[in-house]
This record gives C-alpha cells, sequence and structure tokens, in this order.
C-alpha cells in the first residue's frame, strides 16, 4: 500500500468531509512506530496499548493545532512520549515507589511476560538500560531502536541537539559497561 | 483426463481443488504466524490488525462525549450578562455570609479543646499576624502576678533541674 505523505494527511483530516478517512490512514501508518515508542517505555503489553489509545485521541484533538514547526511524526511521537512519562509516574505514585525502583520491578517481570523474547542478550539489554537514568534511557531508546536523528531527539524530549549527543554517548558507555560486568 | 480428485501420486489422492486454494492458505497462514517483535518486545496475535478499529472507535465514542454548547452572542441579549452577573455576585455574597445571618462567633464560643487543636495546627506564633493578637490585649499581661523575688534554694533547683547551659549563657 503507498504511503500518504504527512502534509496529505493532514489535509485530509482538516476536512471535515475527508477527517475519518484521513484519521484512519494515519493510524494505520504511524500505529506500529508509536505503539513500540510506548512499549520501550513502559514495557509491559497492556499499559502500552491504554497508553497508544490516550495518544491517539490527543493526537486527534490536537492536530488542528500542529502548526508544521518540526515533522508530524516528531510532534507525535513527543505525545506520546509525554503520555507515556504521565503514565509512569502515575504508576509509580500507586505503587508508592521511586522512578528507579519503577523501572527495576518492570525489568524483573519482563523475564515472565510471554510477550517478550527469551533472548538473553535483549534481557540483559532490558537489565542495563534500567540502571540508567530516565533521560539517558529515553535518548539511547530513540538512538539505538529507532534510528532517530539526534535533532528529532531533541525535539521531542525538548532539550539541545548537543546534550542529547553527550547524553546518548554517556548512556552507550554505561550500557556497554553494564553488559561487561554482568 | 483424470478428474481433480482422481490424481493420484504413489497411490495418494487429494480432496477436490486442493491444489487450487493451496498458495491462499500457505500465504494467510504465514501472514499469521508472522510475529512482530521489536527489542525484544512482542504483541499478542493480529493485534495491529485490530488496533485501527479500536482506535478509530475511541476516538468517535470521545467525540460524542464532548458537546461544544455555543454560548448566544445575538445583539438582543447584551442585557442579559450584565444582570447574570449581579446575580452571580448576589448568589456568592448570600453564600459566603448567610441571607439574614446575625449569629456572630465570639471568642467565648470556642471550647478549649478546639482552641488548642487550632494552635498546634496551625504553629501558632510563627508569624508576625499572630503575634499581634498576642500583645492586642495588654490586660492579660496586667493581671499577671510575676514573682520578682526568689530564694536560694529556689534559684538553685531552678538551675538544676530546668536551665540549660545555653540558656543560662543567653540570659
Amino acid at each position: 500500500m503507498s504511503r500518504t505523505s504527512d502534509h496529505e494527511l493532514i489535509s485530509l483530516i482538516l476536512n471535515e468531509a475527508t477527517a475519518n478517512k484521513g484519521f484512519r490512514l494515519l493510524v494505520s501508518q504511524y500505529q506500529e512506530q508509536l505503539y513500540w515508542q510506548v512499549r520501550k517505555m513502559v514495557v509491559v503489553h497492556d499499559d502500552a496499548d491504554d497508553v497508544l489509545q490516550n495518544v491517539f485521541i490527543k493526537i486527534f484533538k490536537g492536530i488542528k493545532n500542529f502548526n508544521g514547526d518540526s515533522k508530524l511524526s516528531t510532534w507525535m511521537y513527543r505525545i506520546a512520549y509525554n503520555e507515556s512519562v504521565t503514565f509512569l509516574t502515575k504508576k509509580g505514585k500507586t505503587l508508592q515507589i521511586s522512578s528507579q525502583e519503577l523501572q527495576d520491578h518492570l525489568t524483573e517481570k519482563l523475564e515472565a511476560d510471554v510477550y517478550f523474547t527469551s533472548d538473553e542478550i535483549e534481557l540483559a539489554l532490558k537489565k542495563a538500560l534500567a540502571q540508567l537514568p530516565d533521560r539517558q534511557r529515553e535518548v539511547f531508546n530513540y538512538r539505538y531502536y529507532d534510528d532517530l536523528k539526534f535533532k528529532d531527539i531533541a525535539t521531542i524530549l525538548d532539550l539541545s541537539e548537543g546534550a542529547v549527543k553527550s547524553t546518548y554517548h554517556i548512556a552507550a558507555k554505561k550500557v556497554e559497561q553494564f553488559i561487561k560486568v554482568n | 483426463m483424470k478428474n481433480n480428485n482422481q490424481h493420484t501420486q504413489a497411490g495418494f489422492k487429494v480432496p477436490e481443488g486442493y491444489f487450487d486454494s493451496l498458495t491462499d492458505r500457505v500465504l494467510e497462514n504465514t501472514q499469521k504466524d508472522e510475529i512482530v517483535e521489536h527489542a525484544g518486545f512482542s504483541v499478542p496475535k493480529d493485534y495491529f490488525s485490530t488496533l485501527e478499529d479500536r482506535i478509530l472507535t475511541l476516538v468517535q465514542e470521545d467525540k460524542k462525549d464532548v458537546k461544544v454548547v455555543t454560548l448566544q452572542t445575538s445583539k438582543n441579549n447584551t442585557w442579559l450578562y450584565p444582570l447574570l452577573a449581579m446575580a452571580a455576585i448576589f448568589i456568592g455574597f448570600v453564600t459566603i455570609n448567610g441571607l439574614f445571618s446575625t449569629d456572630e462567633v465570639t471568642f467565648a464560643d470556642l471550647n478549649d479543646q478546639e482552641l488548642r487543636d487550632y494552635i498546634v495546627d496551625i504553629n501558632f506564633l510563627q508569624d508576625e499576624e499572630s503575634m499581634e493578637i498576642l500583645y492586642a490585649d495588654n490586660s492579660i499581661l496586667n493581671e499577671t502576678e510575676i514573682k520578682l523575688e526568689f530564694t536560694d534554694n529556689e534559684l538553685l533547683n531552678y538551675l538544676m533541674e530546668d536551665a540549660t547551659l545555653d540558656q543560662i549563657i543567653r540570659e
């Protein structure tokens, strides 16, 4: 199926007569990218599904205000990022644990998760990522798994490009070190 | 020519039309069994194929839930807003003060326990306002009898039991 350009998608959505068709196309084109982004942050599939639904509702409500300063995908990534952070904060409060403890808790659950590969390398990598501060883990995920440009990561996380680059290199070093030691 | 269901190979037979639909069925099964994976994570079977419909249904429901009522902007109603504002102020005033309230709460209405709880709760005497209240009525100080003379024994007992070295230095 041919891919509809972001510009066309926005035009379709903003026209009341074609809004549903446009939004259907948008969901179909971006659902996987956004799902994996959310999943890497919240870890559990059911949680990722809940967050993703909220993300699309926010996108639908907010797309009229999308001003085109960044790419559509970057704008949606940012919404997904904010929703995931909000979800994790609420979850941490509910469980009455810190952000670091929450990451450890989620990583522990991974080993029993039927929707996680039994690949030892992936599990080791997830354990290494759980040790990183939130910001370093987020930057690492975007760069390593999603192959996003530093510039786009900077827009999503509201950081400077230089800060993103140095954060990534520090995170990568820490991950390497953790895997060597463990 | 042999019938479709009569193809034989080493004595085996296949159902009629078996080979005609085989390609489609194999492809269908291949797609079904394809595991969608990313960064070690996977999703339940058919998750993405049903996600689009679920999200669109949700968005439609969300749209229905939010009903925007347009405010009347007709010029005929311009007198209405000052009237509504006055009504709101009146209701606010009545809510805060009561319609014909003449009850005045006095200090004597408070019982000791309430007063004690209040002082503990608000950390009394920590702000300027509280200090002013304390010194507003000097009769309290005037009526208090302050003993200026102490015997040696009383002073000794005080120093031994109550005063700390720090207090003595400060005094």
